[in-house]
Protein backbone atom coordinates (compact mmCIF):
# COMPACT_ATOMS: atom_id res chain seq x y z
CA UNK A 1 0.00 0.00 0.00
CA UNK A 2 1.57 3.14 -1.28
CA UNK A 3 0.10 5.23 1.97
CA UNK A 4 1.09 3.01 4.58
CA UNK A 5 4.94 3.47 3.06
CA UNK A 6 4.46 7.00 2.99
CA UNK A 7 3.14 7.44 6.41
CA UNK A 8 5.90 5.57 7.44
CA UNK A 9 8.42 7.40 6.07
CA UNK A 10 6.27 10.63 7.46
CA UNK A 11 6.30 9.04 10.87
CA UNK A 12 10.26 7.74 10.65
CA UNK A 13 10.94 11.60 9.63
CA UNK A 14 9.33 12.86 12.68
CA UNK A 15 10.69 10.84 14.82
CA UNK A 16 13.94 12.23 13.63
CA UNK A 17 15.01 8.32 12.88
CA UNK A 18 18.05 8.92 10.61
CA UNK A 19 18.41 5.13 9.27
CA UNK A 20 14.69 4.30 9.71
CA UNK A 21 13.65 7.16 7.30
CA UNK A 22 16.30 6.33 4.93
CA UNK A 23 15.29 2.58 5.20
CA UNK A 24 11.16 3.64 4.77
CA UNK A 25 12.50 5.99 1.55
CA UNK A 26 14.46 3.06 -0.13
CA UNK A 27 11.34 0.45 0.72
CA UNK A 28 8.93 3.39 -1.05
CA UNK A 29 11.44 3.06 -4.03
CA UNK A 30 11.67 -0.44 -4.41
CA UNK A 31 7.59 -0.48 -4.21
CA UNK A 32 7.75 1.83 -7.37
CA UNK A 33 6.25 4.65 -5.74
CA UNK A 34 7.49 7.92 -7.64
CA UNK A 35 10.17 10.15 -6.24
CA UNK A 36 7.72 12.91 -6.41
CA UNK A 37 5.05 11.11 -4.40
CA UNK A 38 7.42 10.29 -1.91
CA UNK A 39 8.56 14.24 -1.27
CA UNK A 40 4.98 15.11 -1.48
CA UNK A 41 3.02 12.37 0.80
CA UNK A 42 5.88 11.16 2.55
CA UNK A 43 8.41 13.35 3.72
CA UNK A 44 6.46 16.65 3.47
CA UNK A 45 3.83 15.99 5.74
CA UNK A 46 6.87 14.68 8.21
CA UNK A 47 8.62 18.27 7.93
CA UNK A 48 5.42 20.00 8.43
CA UNK A 49 4.67 17.84 11.68
CA UNK A 50 8.36 18.76 12.78
CA UNK A 51 7.55 22.14 12.00
CA UNK A 52 4.78 21.99 14.16
CA UNK A 53 6.84 20.69 17.08
CA UNK A 54 9.46 23.48 16.68
CA UNK A 55 6.18 26.00 16.89
CA UNK A 56 4.97 24.45 20.22
CA UNK A 57 8.79 24.66 21.45
CA UNK A 58 8.66 20.49 21.34
CA UNK A 59 11.62 20.66 18.78
CA UNK A 60 14.37 23.20 18.74
CA UNK A 61 17.32 24.27 16.35
CA UNK A 62 18.67 21.25 17.28
CA UNK A 63 16.21 19.15 16.44
CA UNK A 64 15.59 21.01 13.12
CA UNK A 65 19.14 21.19 11.89
CA UNK A 66 19.41 17.13 12.54
CA UNK A 67 15.84 16.97 9.76
CA UNK A 68 17.62 18.68 7.89
CA UNK A 69 20.84 16.59 7.79
CA UNK A 70 17.88 13.75 7.60
CA UNK A 71 15.99 15.15 4.22
CA UNK A 72 19.36 15.90 2.65
CA UNK A 73 20.21 12.20 2.93
CA UNK A 74 16.85 11.44 1.93
CA UNK A 75 16.92 13.98 -1.05
CA UNK A 76 20.36 12.27 -1.95
CA UNK A 77 18.21 9.18 -3.01
CA UNK A 78 15.47 10.96 -4.66
CA UNK A 79 17.32 13.61 -6.51
CA UNK A 80 18.63 11.79 -9.36
CA UNK A 81 15.59 10.10 -9.84
CA UNK A 82 13.62 13.29 -9.67
CA UNK A 83 15.82 15.46 -12.49
CA UNK A 84 14.50 13.33 -15.25
CA UNK A 85 10.89 15.16 -14.70
CA UNK A 86 9.92 18.34 -13.39
CA UNK A 87 6.52 16.84 -12.03
CA UNK A 88 5.36 18.35 -9.24
CA UNK A 89 7.95 21.24 -8.89
CA UNK A 90 6.41 23.79 -6.90
CA UNK A 91 9.22 26.37 -8.68
CA UNK A 92 12.94 27.43 -8.47
CA UNK A 93 14.19 28.53 -5.40
CA UNK A 94 17.68 30.33 -5.08
CA UNK A 95 18.44 30.86 -1.37
CA UNK A 96 21.69 32.08 0.66
CA UNK A 97 22.82 34.09 2.93
CA UNK A 98 24.37 38.14 2.54
CA UNK A 99 27.99 38.80 1.82
CA UNK A 100 29.88 39.48 4.63
CA UNK A 101 27.59 37.13 7.22
CA UNK A 102 28.00 33.50 7.52
CA UNK A 103 25.67 32.32 9.52
CA UNK A 104 23.88 29.52 7.78
CA UNK A 105 21.61 27.63 10.55
CA UNK A 106 18.42 29.14 9.71
CA UNK A 107 19.24 29.66 5.75
CA UNK A 108 19.61 25.63 6.01
CA UNK A 109 16.44 24.89 7.81
CA UNK A 110 14.44 27.12 5.42
CA UNK A 111 16.00 25.13 2.31
CA UNK A 112 15.03 21.54 3.49
CA UNK A 113 11.64 22.96 4.31
CA UNK A 114 11.20 24.29 0.79
CA UNK A 115 12.73 21.09 -0.66
CA UNK A 116 10.49 19.35 1.22
CA UNK A 117 7.49 21.06 0.00
CA UNK A 118 8.18 20.64 -3.21
CA UNK A 119 10.65 23.26 -4.19
CA UNK A 120 13.78 22.99 -6.50
CA UNK A 121 16.17 24.13 -4.19
CA UNK A 122 19.56 26.39 -5.08
CA UNK A 123 21.71 26.72 -2.17
CA UNK A 124 24.53 29.30 -2.03
CA UNK A 125 25.50 28.73 1.08
CA UNK A 126 26.98 32.11 3.22
CA UNK A 127 28.58 35.47 2.45
CA UNK A 128 26.99 35.90 -1.26
CA UNK A 129 28.01 38.56 -2.87
CA UNK A 130 25.51 40.32 -4.61
CA UNK A 131 26.43 39.74 -7.94
CA UNK A 132 26.27 35.48 -7.33
CA UNK A 133 22.49 35.88 -6.83
CA UNK A 134 22.05 37.56 -10.21
CA UNK A 135 24.24 35.31 -12.16
CA UNK A 136 22.91 32.16 -10.62
CA UNK A 137 19.33 33.58 -10.81
CA UNK A 138 19.49 34.23 -14.09
CA UNK A 139 21.39 31.17 -14.75
CA UNK A 140 19.15 28.81 -13.78
CA UNK A 141 15.88 30.72 -14.10
CA UNK A 142 14.66 31.57 -10.80
CA UNK A 143 11.13 31.60 -9.77
CA UNK A 144 11.80 32.54 -6.40
CA UNK A 145 15.17 34.45 -4.25
CA UNK A 146 16.01 34.29 -0.29
CA UNK A 147 18.25 36.31 1.61
CA UNK A 148 19.11 35.29 4.59
CA UNK A 149 21.13 38.08 7.35
CA UNK A 150 21.81 38.10 10.72
CA UNK A 151 23.32 41.08 11.45
CA UNK A 152 22.98 44.41 10.98
CA UNK A 153 25.74 45.27 9.09
CA UNK A 154 25.23 42.80 6.33
CA UNK A 155 20.96 43.03 5.87
CA UNK A 156 21.75 46.31 3.72
CA UNK A 157 22.84 43.87 1.32
CA UNK A 158 19.59 42.37 0.77
CA UNK A 159 18.92 45.67 -0.97
CA UNK A 160 21.51 46.11 -2.64
CA UNK A 161 20.75 42.35 -4.01
CA UNK A 162 17.03 43.71 -5.37
CA UNK A 163 18.60 47.00 -7.09
CA UNK A 164 21.02 44.75 -9.19
CA UNK A 165 17.66 42.36 -10.40
CA UNK A 166 16.07 45.79 -11.30
CA UNK A 167 19.15 47.36 -12.89
CA UNK A 168 19.53 44.05 -14.79
CA UNK A 169 16.04 43.97 -15.97
CA UNK A 170 15.06 40.80 -14.14
CA UNK A 171 13.35 41.81 -10.86
CA UNK A 172 9.48 41.30 -12.14
CA UNK A 173 10.72 37.96 -13.15
CA UNK A 174 11.81 36.77 -9.29
CA UNK A 175 9.68 36.58 -6.10
CA UNK A 176 11.96 37.86 -3.45
CA UNK A 177 12.02 36.91 0.15
CA UNK A 178 14.11 37.97 3.26
CA UNK A 179 14.49 36.83 6.67
CA UNK A 180 16.76 36.13 9.44
CA UNK A 181 16.75 37.69 13.04
CA UNK A 182 17.65 41.32 12.75
CA UNK A 183 14.87 41.53 9.42
CA UNK A 184 11.71 42.66 9.63
CA UNK A 185 8.52 43.02 7.70
CA UNK A 186 9.10 46.82 7.83
CA UNK A 187 12.69 46.52 6.37
CA UNK A 188 11.40 43.81 3.93
CA UNK A 189 9.00 47.16 2.80
CA UNK A 190 11.51 49.33 2.77
CA UNK A 191 14.26 47.44 0.61
CA UNK A 192 11.28 46.04 -1.74
CA UNK A 193 11.08 42.22 -1.13
CA UNK A 194 7.93 40.63 -1.98
CA UNK A 195 7.59 38.65 1.05
CA UNK A 196 9.30 38.57 5.03
CA UNK A 197 9.03 35.33 6.53
CA UNK A 198 9.87 35.06 10.55
CA UNK A 199 10.89 31.68 10.54
CA UNK A 200 10.88 29.27 7.82
CA UNK A 201 7.50 27.61 8.62
CA UNK A 202 6.33 30.83 7.82
CA UNK A 203 8.18 30.96 4.52
CA UNK A 204 6.94 28.11 3.12
CA UNK A 205 3.62 29.17 3.70
CA UNK A 206 3.96 32.35 2.08
CA UNK A 207 6.25 30.61 -0.74
CA UNK A 208 3.57 28.02 -1.15
CA UNK A 209 0.42 31.15 -1.45
CA UNK A 210 2.44 33.21 -2.94
CA UNK A 211 2.05 30.11 -6.10
CA UNK A 212 -2.08 29.81 -5.21
CA UNK A 213 -2.21 33.87 -6.09
CA UNK A 214 -0.09 33.16 -8.89
CA UNK A 215 -2.02 30.50 -10.27
CA UNK B 1 27.14 55.52 44.53
CA UNK B 2 29.57 55.60 41.25
CA UNK B 3 28.21 53.44 38.19
CA UNK B 4 30.62 50.76 38.40
CA UNK B 5 29.91 50.21 42.21
CA UNK B 6 26.33 50.24 41.52
CA UNK B 7 27.21 48.04 38.46
CA UNK B 8 28.61 45.44 40.72
CA UNK B 9 26.32 46.08 43.74
CA UNK B 10 23.33 44.58 41.67
CA UNK B 11 26.16 41.79 40.52
CA UNK B 12 25.98 41.07 44.19
CA UNK B 13 22.12 40.56 44.27
CA UNK B 14 21.39 43.70 46.25
CA UNK B 15 19.63 46.98 45.78
CA UNK B 16 21.75 49.42 44.40
CA UNK B 17 20.74 53.08 44.92
CA UNK B 18 19.23 53.02 41.39
CA UNK B 19 19.37 50.28 38.69
CA UNK B 20 22.42 50.82 36.74
CA UNK B 21 22.78 50.89 32.53
CA UNK B 22 25.70 48.87 31.54
CA UNK B 23 26.23 48.31 27.27
CA UNK B 24 28.58 45.64 25.90
CA UNK B 25 31.92 46.87 24.84
CA UNK B 26 31.38 47.08 20.90
CA UNK B 27 33.98 47.50 18.37
CA UNK B 28 31.30 48.81 15.75
CA UNK B 29 30.01 51.18 18.11
CA UNK B 30 33.60 52.34 19.15
CA UNK B 31 35.02 52.72 16.23
CA UNK B 32 31.86 55.10 14.72
CA UNK B 33 32.01 57.67 17.47
CA UNK B 34 35.56 58.07 17.53
CA UNK B 35 35.50 58.74 13.84
CA UNK B 36 37.24 55.49 12.89
CA UNK B 37 37.57 51.93 10.43
CA UNK B 38 36.65 49.20 12.73
CA UNK B 39 39.96 47.45 11.17
CA UNK B 40 41.70 50.80 12.68
CA UNK B 41 40.33 49.39 15.92
CA UNK B 42 41.81 46.21 15.79
CA UNK B 43 45.03 46.89 13.87
CA UNK B 44 46.27 49.41 16.93
CA UNK B 45 46.13 48.59 20.67
CA UNK B 46 46.70 52.22 21.12
CA UNK B 47 43.49 53.40 18.65
CA UNK B 48 41.90 50.80 20.75
CA UNK B 49 42.04 52.12 23.94
CA UNK B 50 41.67 55.72 22.96
CA UNK B 51 38.47 54.94 20.96
CA UNK B 52 37.20 52.59 24.35
CA UNK B 53 37.99 55.82 26.64
CA UNK B 54 36.30 58.41 23.72
CA UNK B 55 32.98 56.32 23.91
CA UNK B 56 33.40 55.91 28.33
CA UNK B 57 33.98 59.71 28.35
CA UNK B 58 30.89 60.24 26.58
CA UNK B 59 28.77 58.09 28.45
CA UNK B 60 30.00 58.66 31.66
CA UNK B 61 26.61 57.40 33.45
CA UNK B 62 27.05 54.03 31.40
CA UNK B 63 29.00 51.28 32.68
CA UNK B 64 30.67 49.23 29.62
CA UNK B 65 31.15 46.03 29.83
CA UNK B 66 33.69 44.38 30.17
CA UNK B 67 35.22 47.64 30.26
CA UNK B 68 38.58 48.05 28.91
CA UNK B 69 39.04 44.91 26.54
CA UNK B 70 41.38 43.66 23.94
CA UNK B 71 38.14 42.49 21.69
CA UNK B 72 39.23 40.83 18.66
CA UNK B 73 35.62 39.49 18.08
CA UNK B 74 35.00 35.67 17.19
CA UNK B 75 38.13 34.94 15.63
CA UNK B 76 40.77 34.42 18.79
CA UNK B 77 40.47 31.08 20.25
CA UNK B 78 39.64 29.64 16.33
CA UNK B 79 42.78 31.16 15.35
CA UNK B 80 44.81 29.77 17.56
CA UNK B 81 43.76 26.03 16.24
CA UNK B 82 45.15 27.68 12.76
CA UNK B 83 41.21 28.53 11.27
CA UNK B 84 41.80 31.16 8.29
CA UNK B 85 40.83 34.65 9.48
CA UNK B 86 39.41 37.47 7.30
CA UNK B 87 39.73 41.25 8.33
CA UNK B 88 36.94 43.38 6.79
CA UNK B 89 37.55 47.07 6.60
CA UNK B 90 34.19 48.09 8.47
CA UNK B 91 33.34 45.06 10.52
CA UNK B 92 34.61 42.88 13.18
CA UNK B 93 36.85 40.20 11.70
CA UNK B 94 35.45 36.61 11.28
CA UNK B 95 36.20 33.11 10.63
CA UNK B 96 36.07 31.97 6.90
CA UNK B 97 35.68 28.74 5.98
CA UNK B 98 35.10 25.47 8.32
CA UNK B 99 38.67 24.06 9.84
CA UNK B 100 37.04 21.09 10.80
CA UNK B 101 35.35 20.06 7.87
CA UNK B 102 36.06 16.29 8.26
CA UNK B 103 35.09 14.25 12.03
CA UNK B 104 37.93 12.18 11.88
CA UNK B 105 39.97 15.70 12.32
CA UNK B 106 38.44 16.33 16.02
CA UNK B 107 39.44 13.36 17.54
CA UNK B 108 43.15 14.27 17.43
CA UNK B 109 42.26 17.76 18.34
CA UNK B 110 44.72 19.65 21.05
CA UNK B 111 43.52 22.61 22.91
CA UNK B 112 46.13 25.54 21.58
CA UNK B 113 48.61 27.11 23.83
CA UNK B 114 47.85 30.68 24.27
CA UNK B 115 51.47 31.98 24.62
CA UNK B 116 52.66 30.73 21.13
CA UNK B 117 49.07 30.03 19.27
CA UNK B 118 46.97 32.32 16.55
CA UNK B 119 46.41 35.72 18.01
CA UNK B 120 46.62 34.63 21.41
CA UNK B 121 49.69 36.29 22.16
CA UNK B 122 48.89 39.34 20.39
CA UNK B 123 45.81 39.78 22.56
CA UNK B 124 47.79 39.10 25.84
CA UNK B 125 50.46 41.81 24.45
CA UNK B 126 46.86 44.01 23.72
CA UNK B 127 46.02 43.66 26.90
CA UNK B 128 49.12 44.38 28.43
CA UNK B 129 49.54 47.44 26.19
CA UNK B 130 46.48 48.49 27.48
CA UNK B 131 46.28 48.29 31.16
CA UNK B 132 49.96 50.05 31.05
CA UNK B 133 48.18 52.84 29.31
CA UNK B 134 45.36 53.44 30.81
CA UNK B 135 44.39 55.97 32.99
CA UNK B 136 44.99 55.09 36.66
CA UNK B 137 41.08 54.95 37.75
CA UNK B 138 40.14 52.91 34.84
CA UNK B 139 41.49 49.30 35.67
CA UNK B 140 41.55 46.48 33.15
CA UNK B 141 38.92 44.45 34.93
CA UNK B 142 37.76 40.66 33.49
CA UNK B 143 39.60 38.23 30.82
CA UNK B 144 36.94 37.10 28.67
CA UNK B 145 36.71 33.88 26.79
CA UNK B 146 34.21 32.64 24.13
CA UNK B 147 32.30 29.16 25.18
CA UNK B 148 32.90 26.20 23.82
CA UNK B 149 29.60 26.03 21.84
CA UNK B 150 30.26 29.45 20.03
CA UNK B 151 34.10 28.03 19.20
CA UNK B 152 32.99 24.93 18.37
CA UNK B 153 30.70 25.98 15.66
CA UNK B 154 32.64 28.69 13.80
CA UNK B 155 35.28 25.96 13.49
CA UNK B 156 33.09 22.71 12.82
CA UNK B 157 30.37 24.99 10.86
CA UNK B 158 27.15 25.60 12.90
CA UNK B 159 24.58 23.28 11.18
CA UNK B 160 27.24 20.29 10.78
CA UNK B 161 28.16 20.53 15.16
CA UNK B 162 23.94 20.82 15.93
CA UNK B 163 23.89 16.73 13.50
CA UNK B 164 27.25 15.78 15.49
CA UNK B 165 25.85 16.44 18.57
CA UNK B 166 22.80 13.41 17.53
CA UNK B 167 24.56 12.08 14.69
CA UNK B 168 28.42 11.84 15.58
CA UNK B 169 27.92 12.47 20.07
CA UNK B 170 31.55 11.42 20.80
CA UNK B 171 33.09 13.37 17.71
CA UNK B 172 30.83 16.41 19.48
CA UNK B 173 31.79 15.74 23.32
CA UNK B 174 35.64 15.49 22.11
CA UNK B 175 35.04 19.07 20.38
CA UNK B 176 33.55 20.08 23.51
CA UNK B 177 35.84 18.86 26.01
CA UNK B 178 38.75 21.08 23.55
CA UNK B 179 36.80 23.37 23.82
CA UNK B 180 35.86 24.50 26.98
CA UNK B 181 39.62 23.64 27.95
CA UNK B 182 40.60 25.88 25.80
CA UNK B 183 38.63 28.36 27.49
CA UNK B 184 39.78 27.42 30.93
CA UNK B 185 43.19 28.02 29.46
CA UNK B 186 42.69 31.04 27.53
CA UNK B 187 40.98 33.24 30.66
CA UNK B 188 43.96 31.67 33.00
CA UNK B 189 46.56 33.05 30.41
CA UNK B 190 44.53 36.66 30.78
CA UNK B 191 44.05 36.53 34.19
CA UNK B 192 48.03 35.64 35.30
CA UNK B 193 48.81 39.38 33.05
CA UNK B 194 46.03 41.18 34.46
CA UNK B 195 46.73 43.37 37.10
CA UNK B 196 43.65 43.42 39.43
CA UNK B 197 41.16 41.20 37.94
CA UNK B 198 37.35 41.28 39.51
CA UNK B 199 36.09 39.06 37.12
CA UNK B 200 35.72 36.82 33.79
CA UNK B 201 33.62 36.74 30.63
CA UNK B 202 32.04 33.69 28.78
CA UNK B 203 29.88 34.98 25.60
CA UNK B 204 28.43 31.98 24.13
CA UNK B 205 24.58 32.13 21.77
CA UNK B 206 24.98 29.20 20.15
CA UNK B 207 24.60 27.05 23.14
CA UNK B 208 20.97 28.11 22.94
CA UNK B 209 20.39 26.48 19.73
CA UNK B 210 20.00 23.38 21.56
CA UNK B 211 17.37 21.22 22.72
CA UNK B 212 17.08 20.98 26.94
CA UNK B 213 18.64 17.77 27.19
CA UNK B 214 21.13 18.42 24.33
CA UNK B 215 22.53 21.35 26.84
CA UNK B 216 21.89 18.83 29.59
CA UNK B 217 24.14 16.10 28.48
CA UNK B 218 27.01 18.74 26.61
CA UNK B 219 26.24 22.40 27.44
CA UNK B 220 25.63 21.83 31.79
CA UNK B 221 28.94 20.20 32.08
CA UNK B 222 30.83 22.53 30.26
CA UNK B 223 29.91 25.13 31.51
CA UNK B 224 30.03 24.22 35.11
CA UNK B 225 33.25 22.94 34.20
CA UNK B 226 34.38 26.59 33.15
CA UNK B 227 32.50 28.49 35.76
CA UNK B 228 33.63 26.28 38.96
CA UNK B 229 37.49 27.41 38.03
CA UNK B 230 37.36 30.68 38.99
CA UNK B 231 36.14 31.27 42.28
CA UNK B 232 36.05 34.71 44.13
CA UNK B 233 35.76 36.25 40.89
CA UNK B 234 32.31 38.32 39.30
CA UNK B 235 31.47 34.99 36.25
CA UNK B 236 29.25 37.24 33.78
CA UNK B 237 27.55 34.80 31.46
CA UNK B 238 26.51 36.42 27.15
CA UNK B 239 24.11 34.80 25.18
CA UNK B 240 21.86 37.04 23.33
CA UNK B 241 19.67 33.90 21.44
CA UNK B 242 16.60 33.05 22.90
CA UNK B 243 17.04 30.54 26.03
CA UNK B 244 13.52 30.37 27.36
CA UNK B 245 13.81 26.77 26.92
CA UNK B 246 17.32 25.76 29.05
CA UNK B 247 16.47 28.34 31.93
CA UNK B 248 16.40 25.86 34.65
CA UNK B 249 19.42 24.13 33.50
CA UNK B 250 21.44 27.67 33.19
CA UNK B 251 20.78 28.60 36.77
CA UNK B 252 22.85 25.49 37.60
CA UNK B 253 25.88 26.75 35.38
CA UNK B 254 27.61 28.71 38.26
CA UNK B 255 27.88 31.92 36.88
CA UNK B 256 26.47 35.40 38.76
CA UNK B 257 25.29 37.71 35.87
CA UNK B 258 23.11 36.84 33.18
CA UNK B 259 23.22 38.80 29.84
CA UNK B 260 20.11 37.65 28.03
CA UNK B 261 18.19 38.05 24.51
CA UNK B 262 15.37 40.15 24.16
CA UNK B 263 13.76 36.95 23.01
CA UNK B 264 13.67 35.54 26.08
CA UNK B 265 10.85 36.93 28.34
CA UNK B 266 12.33 39.19 31.30
CA UNK B 267 9.30 37.98 33.43
CA UNK B 268 9.99 34.65 32.98
CA UNK B 269 13.34 34.69 33.92
CA UNK B 270 12.86 36.95 36.57
CA UNK B 271 10.82 34.65 38.55
CA UNK B 272 13.15 31.65 38.00
CA UNK B 273 16.90 32.08 37.09
CA UNK B 274 16.66 35.86 38.19
CA UNK B 275 15.77 34.63 41.91
CA UNK B 276 19.58 33.73 42.25
CA UNK B 277 21.52 34.94 39.12
CA UNK B 278 21.66 39.13 38.22
CA UNK B 279 19.85 39.80 35.18
CA UNK B 280 21.34 42.20 32.33
CA UNK B 281 19.03 43.11 29.76
CA UNK B 282 17.05 42.83 27.83
CA UNK B 283 16.72 45.84 25.48
CA UNK B 284 16.22 45.17 22.17
CA UNK B 285 19.16 45.91 20.55
CA UNK B 286 17.88 46.54 16.96
CA UNK B 287 14.21 46.71 16.97
CA UNK B 288 14.03 49.18 20.02
CA UNK B 289 17.34 50.87 20.27
CA UNK B 290 18.20 51.12 16.44
CA UNK B 291 15.07 51.71 14.99
CA UNK B 292 13.19 53.00 17.94
CA UNK B 293 12.38 56.69 19.02
CA UNK B 294 13.66 57.70 22.48
CA UNK B 295 10.35 57.76 23.66
CA UNK B 296 9.94 53.95 22.95
CA UNK B 297 13.33 53.57 24.11
CA UNK B 298 12.50 55.39 27.61
CA UNK B 299 9.28 53.55 27.68
CA UNK B 300 10.54 50.01 27.31
CA UNK B 301 13.56 50.96 29.88
CA UNK B 302 10.90 51.80 32.24
CA UNK B 303 8.82 48.25 31.40
CA UNK B 304 12.05 46.41 32.14
CA UNK B 305 13.06 48.45 35.09
CA UNK B 306 9.70 47.53 36.47
CA UNK B 307 9.75 43.44 36.22
CA UNK B 308 13.88 43.10 36.24
CA UNK B 309 14.55 45.61 39.22
CA UNK B 310 12.36 45.05 42.06
CA UNK B 311 14.39 43.41 44.50
CA UNK B 312 17.65 44.57 43.34
CA UNK B 313 20.21 42.40 40.95
CA UNK B 314 19.56 43.93 37.82
CA UNK B 315 21.17 45.86 35.47
CA UNK B 316 19.86 47.66 32.51
CA UNK B 317 21.45 46.80 29.43
CA UNK B 318 20.74 45.46 25.66
CA UNK B 319 19.84 41.42 25.01
CA UNK B 320 22.82 41.61 23.04
CA UNK B 321 25.69 44.43 21.95
CA UNK B 322 24.61 48.25 20.84
CA UNK B 323 24.53 48.27 16.97
CA UNK B 324 27.08 50.40 15.50
CA UNK B 325 24.34 52.73 13.66
CA UNK B 326 22.55 53.13 17.05
CA UNK B 327 21.57 56.76 17.65
CA UNK B 328 23.15 58.17 20.65
CA UNK B 329 19.61 60.13 21.53
CA UNK B 330 17.96 56.83 21.98
CA UNK B 331 21.06 55.70 24.43
CA UNK B 332 20.63 59.18 26.27
CA UNK B 333 17.30 57.81 27.12
CA UNK B 334 18.06 54.88 28.08
CA UNK B 335 20.38 56.52 30.47
CA UNK B 336 17.33 58.82 31.31
CA UNK B 337 14.76 56.09 31.90
CA UNK B 338 16.84 54.57 34.49
CA UNK B 339 17.19 57.77 36.37
CA UNK B 340 13.69 58.81 36.28
CA UNK B 341 12.24 54.89 36.88
CA UNK B 342 15.32 53.01 38.51
CA UNK B 343 15.57 54.80 42.13
CA UNK B 344 15.19 52.13 44.58
CA UNK B 345 12.63 51.33 46.46
CA UNK B 346 11.28 49.94 43.11
CA UNK B 347 7.99 48.13 43.41
CA UNK B 348 6.80 45.94 40.02
CA UNK B 349 5.05 46.84 37.18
Amino acid sequence: MDSESLRNISLKLEALDIQGTIDKVKRALDEKIPPFEIVKNGLSPGMDKIGEKYERKEYFLSELSLAAYIMKGAMELLGPRMKASTEGSLGKFLIGTVKGDLHDIGKNIVSMMLMSAGFEVYDLGVDVPDEKFLQKAMEIKADFVGMSSLLTTTMPSMGSVIELFKSNGIREQVKIFVGGAVVTQSFADEVGADYYGKDAMECVRKARNSIIARG
Amino acid sequence: MNPLDRFLSAARMEEPDEVPVSLLTSARFFSRLYGIKVFQFFHDPRVMLDATLHTMKRFPDIVFFPGLWADYGIVIEPSAFGSRIFWPEDYAPYVRGELLKNPEDIMGLEPPDPKTDGLMPFVLESIQYIQKHAPKNIGYLYATARGPFQVASYMRGPTEFLVDLRVRPDVARKLIDVCTETAILWLNAQLEIIDNPIGIFVPDDNASFLSPSLFETFGLPAYKRIFSEFDGLLKVYHNDADSTHILDLLEQCGFHVFNFSPATDIGTVKQGIGQTVCLMGNVDPVNVMLRGTPERVEEDCKRRIQIGGPGGGYILSLGGGPSMETPLENIEAMVRGAKKYGRYPISGA
